[in-house]
């Protein structure tokens, strides 16, 4: 068997099952359509684009306190991992600047926001994706 | 007394906080940084730049005239209906109405209050999403 078809049964079909038995969360991805306002900008507004993805989230680095965009901000960044193919064998085609990563809640935890900083896949089978946790 | 800058700044709250600019920013009005870490949008306002003070022959203060800087912070995720650009200049809009032409202080009296200038809007690159802020500056004179 070629390591390409390894990679490839890997990624879409062995992991999403590992994630779905193994992984304590589920999240939704939030995608958004523009609509252009009548001055060159945008309105925006929010969609669902994947719902019920397995997820494993965990620290990555610890950031400092500071101001930005006029507000106190403390900026903690994540990995969250999760396969690149549902259960159903689609890709979860993610787009680092239009995607927002929302881990559903879980008994007494909230559900937790990520802005996507870069979103890096392992040669196609699970995604490592480099996020803030929105404040 | 207070100063004319600290009455100016309290005065100034008082004209903000209200409905007309609250329907956007419900009581997210901070002077100079917010306390916490507002959501957005909000309004942030500062004394921007004092003027030549005025004096009396006798030497008493005749005239504070300062600039006050009123900014409206937001980003495109606030409102589906508005792009940030728009939803800003809804708020100062608001601002201008709800500040008027006159103010009331504890202890001296506003002899101009007007918009004096246009702060172009910028655009700032935080960690997780782009902020856009945009502003005026309000000239207050205070005898």
């Amino acid at each position: 068997m070629s390591m390409e078809t390894v990679f490839n049964t890997l990624g879409q079909s062995v992991m999403p099952k590992v994630a779905a038995a193994a992984f304590p969360d589920t999240m939704t991805v939030y995608g958004e359509t523009l609509t252009s306002d009548s001055g060159g900008g945008h309105r925006k507004t929010q969609t669902t684009v994947y719902s019920s993805v397995p997820v494993a989230y965990e620290p990555n680095r610890n950031d400092r306190r500071r101001i930005e965009g006029e507000r106190q901000l403390s900026a903690n960044e994540y990995v969250l991992t999760f396969p690149t193919h549902s259960a159903a064998g689609s890709r979860y085609n993610i787009d680092p600047i239009a995607h927002r990563l929302v881990v559903n809640a879980r008994g007494n935890e909230p559900a937790k926001t990520f802005r996507i900083i870069a979103a890096p896949d392992l040669s196609g089978a699970m995604y490592e994706i480099i996020c803030v946790k929105e404040n | 007394m207070p100063s004319i800058s600290e009455q100016v700044r309290v005065a100034l709250y008082g004209k903000l906080n209200v409905a007309g600019v609250t329907t956007y920013v419900s009581t997210r009005i901070f002077n100079l940084v917010p306390a916490t870490s507002p959501s957005y949008p909000f309004i942030v306002y500062q004394r921007q730049a004092p003027g030549n003070v005025v004096y009396t022959m006798s030497g008493a203060t005749a005239v504070e005239d300062d600039l006050w800087l009123i900014k409206a912070v937001t980003t495109e995720d606030d409102n589906s209906s508005y792009s940030p650009q728009e939803l800003a200049d809804l708020i100062l809009s608001a601002c201008q109405t709800a500040i008027g032409t006159t103010m009331t202080l504890s202890a001296n009296t506003v002899v101009w209050c007007r918009r004096l200038a246009d702060i172009p809007p910028y655009v700032e690159q935080t960690t997780d999403r782009l902020v856009y802020t945009h502003g005026f500056l309000l000239r207050v004179a205070a005898e």
